[in-house]
């Protein structure tokens, strides 16, 4: 029983099943909510007797104060952890849905490319139907893989494995990667660098998964003969990469909930029905995880630019500058 | 011609690996819980095992662990091949000597097989 009793004192445990910040913990409220009583109760007693000798007032105007705080008290840690409760549960819910969402996808994702090897030899609508399939398939994917990482940032499980990367030869080579995707859809794309080397420290599947979510929405949202420029650049002592475009740009009224979880732009749905709204969620989360900002500039109809800048590790690029320069 | 040694409950992940790592000239062998994968393993001698995680009977990590501690099967490499994305996951399988981790939803067959060619010097 005294063992129950003791683990429900020990914050840390307590509130690590919750997985919410410490203030918004049960277990530590419950404890600051105990100190404020004590508190205030020295105060009353001190107040009290200031102003009466009677102990007897003084016991009842202490007992007042301790009994209305105690009730307000418990109501307030109550509410929290019903919050904690529920937001757990969420968490929870999100993963199992998602881990066991995974599985039938993958056995329906290489089924399907099995097919799809066999079947070269069918009619060319059979092809696109089953190319049709995978693609939603792959959909789905994506909105799984992307709710597991909204929900790994939420809980703080998010675990970053930083390496020195050269921003420019990082991105320029992702960058790319995208001409054969933007020739198709009629965009231009083109990666202007303008200084180089810029070191910074980034973990590279996070790095990457920022940079093309950001260059997929710039051709996403870019019509035909359209253009998208990827821009490294120096500015002081962060390392920046802006990718603009000339596509529909988000209106002013929607502009300040653009990296809001779920928030999708009016004419954005319009353009294109498809999308979860977490892709700028989790490019925001990704970079400040890795002591980043980003942000963004756009004109309805006209075209937006978003960038992220990474620190710059001090010395690193004027070091290897110079050995450039030597070979 | 080299064996792999699937471990994987799923029926239709085990065909879909199997009809692509046969099409590529492999000998696939086959085991759908942890404990038909541990006799499997000391009666055959794959060449490489591709090792799920969550196993009826026997979790895919103490098949690793037991096939690590055993002098005629440590030599043999395997790939985790899970749904399961946690960083402890990751972790503790390279700790326990997994050669590499790959999630099913976010590899082709074909880069499965690629990796696999790649372990295997091939």
């Amino acid at each position: 029983m005294f063992q129950g009793f003791f683990r429900g004192l020990n914050i840390k445990e307590q509130c690590g099943y919750y997985k919410v910040s410490i203030f918004a913990c049960p277990q530590f409220l419950f404890i600051v909510m105990g100190i404020i009583i004590i508190a205030a109760m020295l105060i009353t007693t001190v107040l009290a007797r200031a102003y009466s000798d009677d102990p007897a007032v003084v016991v009842m105007a202490v007992s007042i104060m301790a009994g209305f705080l105690f009730i307000i008290g418990h109501a307030f840690v109550a509410a929290f952890q019903k919050l904690a409760e529920a937001s757990r549960m969420k968490s929870e819910f999100v993963n199992i849905v998602s881990h066991q969402l995974r599985s039938p996808l993958s056995a329906i994702k290489w089924q399907l490319e099995i097919m799809l090897e066999k079947m070269k030899d069918l009619p060319q609508e059979f092809q696109t139907t089953m190319g049709g399939l995978r693609e939603q398939n792959e959909r789905m994917i994506v909105l799984v893989n992307d709710l597991l990482e909204v929900n790994r940032i939420e809980d703080d499980r998010l675990i970053l494995r930083p390496v020195m990367i050269s921003l420019d030869s990082f991105v320029e080579q992702i960058a790319k990667g995208y001409e054969p995707l933007a020739a198709q859809a009629e965009v231009r794309i083109e990666c202007e660098i303008e200084a180089r080397p810029l070191w910074v420290f980034a973990d590279q599947s996070k790095l990457r998964w920022v940079t093309e979510n950001l260059i997929d929405n710039a051709l996403r949202y870019t019509l035909k003969q359209g253009e998208v420029t990827i821009r490294i650049i120096k500015d002081g002592a962060t390392g920046r990469i802006e990718v603009s475009d000339t596509g529909v740009g988000i209106p002013i009224k929607e502009q300040a909930q653009i990296f809001t979880k779920f928030f999708r732009a009016e004419n954005a749905i319009r353009l294109r029905t498809h999308g979860t709204g977490l892709g700028l969620y989790l490019v925001k989360s990704l970079v400040e995880a890795m002591s980043g900002r980003v942000g963004f500039a756009s004109l309805e109809g006209k075209g937006s630019t978003f960038w992220f800048g990474l620190p710059l590790i001090q010395g690193a690029s004027q070091q290897s500058a110079e050995q450039e320069e030597k070979k | 011609m080299k064996t792999i040694l699937v471990v994987e409950d799923e029926v239709a992940l085990q065909d879909a690996l199997k009809q692509s790592f046969e099409g590529a000239g492999y000998t696939i062998m086959q085991a759908f819980d942890g404990e038909e994968a541990a006799t499997k393993l000391t009666e055959t001698k794959p060449d490489l095992v591709l090792l799920d995680l969550i196993l009826p009977k026997k979790h895919g990590f103490d098949v690793l662990k037991e096939m690590k501690s055993n002098d005629t099967t440590k030599h043999i490499p395997v790939l985790v091949l899970t749904n399961l994305e946690e960083s402890e996951d990751v972790m503790k399988s390279i700790e326990l000597g997994a050669r590499g981790y790959l999630i099913k939803a976010n590899y082709a067959l074909k880069e499965v097989l690629a990796k696999v060619k790649e372990v295997l010097g091939e």
